[in-house]
């Protein structure tokens, strides 16, 4: 009986976000009117935009240095004025450290206020980073099976950027962020087939600063 | 066996998709011009049908494709007790960025084949990926904080590209654009907007992945 009620418990659980996701988009069918650079329109909007990153390094005082690489990031934000929007984003970042991989996602809420064509967005969350080890492991991994590590703590970061509307109607965006990563938590990943396994579990203290450049396009 | 009966599942819906067309001339016309020009207001009936045959297609593909995972990890308590444990999960970026994109270009895919909008589209593929996330794949895992976000997300992303280019290479008029343009965008094969009265439906296996063509004369 109990495993029954727990089911219709969590079955309850999407239905309310499915309901509370569509009452919000069934408000979105109200406000169409054009969205321009000056003058938002009311809804739900998703930008996409790619870029170049640079990423310092303090990692629990083991190594210091600066990283290059490319990202992309997606905005999905509820605008509920012309001048304001709630958004949740997740931008992609990859850097190369000597023969490491480092893949981050920063999955994020923030808000958007636009000042004539400009805009400004403050925006925190939660980032997993996954450094990939390609066969060269740490010291203190060889000879276990772990094949990266995955680091988790909060993000931090703040865009500013530039809207631009060409003659034929393309809404595009230039911006500059930047992002501060606390890595609270690292984790040895070993892959079970498909599966992966976490084979140990530690503390960390290492430290991410990002500046990004990106260029984009308003989908819709 | 295996292979036989979800072809079968897959003709039987594909075959249900005809009785539920509506006359879309109005909104885009069937395949040759095949620009499913969104429709303000979908009738409740359709938006129910479309998305219960999402959800059949999801139950069907994580029963076929994860075998071994459900038989090794899965069970029935996870299926109950995972909905509320939402983490951050450990998978690779070839599964979270690539895969996920994919599968979620289908959804969009196949919602824009229903003449959804392109809004309409992204929010209908946004609730299949929470039903699959929070309904079918707790079986063997907790729902992923980034497979939410991203599926929908960026499988919209890359939807917007596969229609364009598809019915870019299906306007070329030549057998190879054809064939680009079907692969690039499959639910152009739904009987309902078939090109010379041609289906397919997916053959998935271990060892291979194909589709079974169907032609009517």
């Amino acid at each position: 009986m109990a495993p029954l009620l727990w089911c219709v418990f969590n079955m309850n659980i999407y239905i309310l976000i499915f309901l509370c996701l569509n009452f919000v988009h069934a408000k979105n069918h109200d406000d169409e009117y054009k969205f321009r650079p000056d003058y938002w329109s009311k809804g739900l909007h998703l930008n996409v935009g790619g870029g170049l990153n640079s990423t310092y390094y303090d990692a629990d005082e083991r190594f210091k240095t600066v990283a290059f690489g490319l990202n992309f990031k997606t905005d999905l934000g509820y605008y509920f004025t012309n001048r304001f929007a709630i958004e949740w984003s997740s931008n992609v970042k990859f850097n190369r450290i000597s023969e490491y991989l480092v893949w981050d996602t920063l999955i994020t809420f923030g808000l958007r206020y636009r000042m004539k064509e400009y805009y400004v967005r403050p925006f925190l969350g939660k980032a997993p980073t996954v450094v990939f080890f390609n066969g060269h492991p740490p010291a203190e991994y060889k000879g276990t099976k772990a094949s990266r590590l995955q680091f988790d703590g909060p993000v931090y970061g703040f865009a500013v950027g530039k809207m631009f509307e060409r003659k034929d109607g393309l809404l595009w965006f230039i911006e500059t962020s930047a992002t501060l990563q606390s890595l609270q938590e690292r984790e040895a990943i070993h892959m079970d087939g498909d599966v992966p396994k976490v084979i140990s579990r530690e503390t960390d203290q290492s430290t991410l600063v990002s500046v990004y450049f990106m260029i984009g396009v308003l989908i819709f | 066996m295996r292979s036989f009966v979800l072809a079968l599942f897959f003709s039987l819906l594909l075959s249900c998709f005809n009785v539920f067309a509506n006359d879309h001339s109005k909104d885009g016309g069937t395949f040759p011009d095949y620009n499913p020009e969104g429709r303000i207001i979908v009738p409740v009936k359709e938006k129910i049908f479309n998305f219960g045959a999402m959800y059949a297609f999801q139950w069907a593909f994580y029963f076929y494709s994860q075998e071994d995972t459900l038989r090794k990890e899965g069970s029935v308590k996870n299926w109950y007790t995972n909905p509320l444990r939402p983490r951050f999960d450990k998978d690779s970026f070839d599964y979270n960025i690539f895969k996920h994109s994919l599968i979620g270009n289908y959804y969009y895919l196949f919602y824009r084949s229903r003449h959804y909008s392109e809004k309409d589209a992204f929010f209908w593929s946004f609730m299949s990926s929470l039903a699959f996330e929070f309904t079918i794949e707790t079986a063997t895992e907790k729902p992923s904080y980034q497979d939410i976000y991203q599926t929908p997300v960026f499988g919209t992303v890359v939807g917007i590209g596969s229609e364009k280019a598809s019915n870019y290479f299906h306007s070329l008029n030549t057998w190879y654009g054809h064939t680009l343009g079907y692969l690039l965008n499959p639910m152009t094969l739904i009987p309902q907007f078939a090109r010379e009265k041609m289906a397919a439906v997916p053959i998935l296996n271990r060892e291979t992945i194909g589709a079974f063509v169907m032609v009517r004369f």
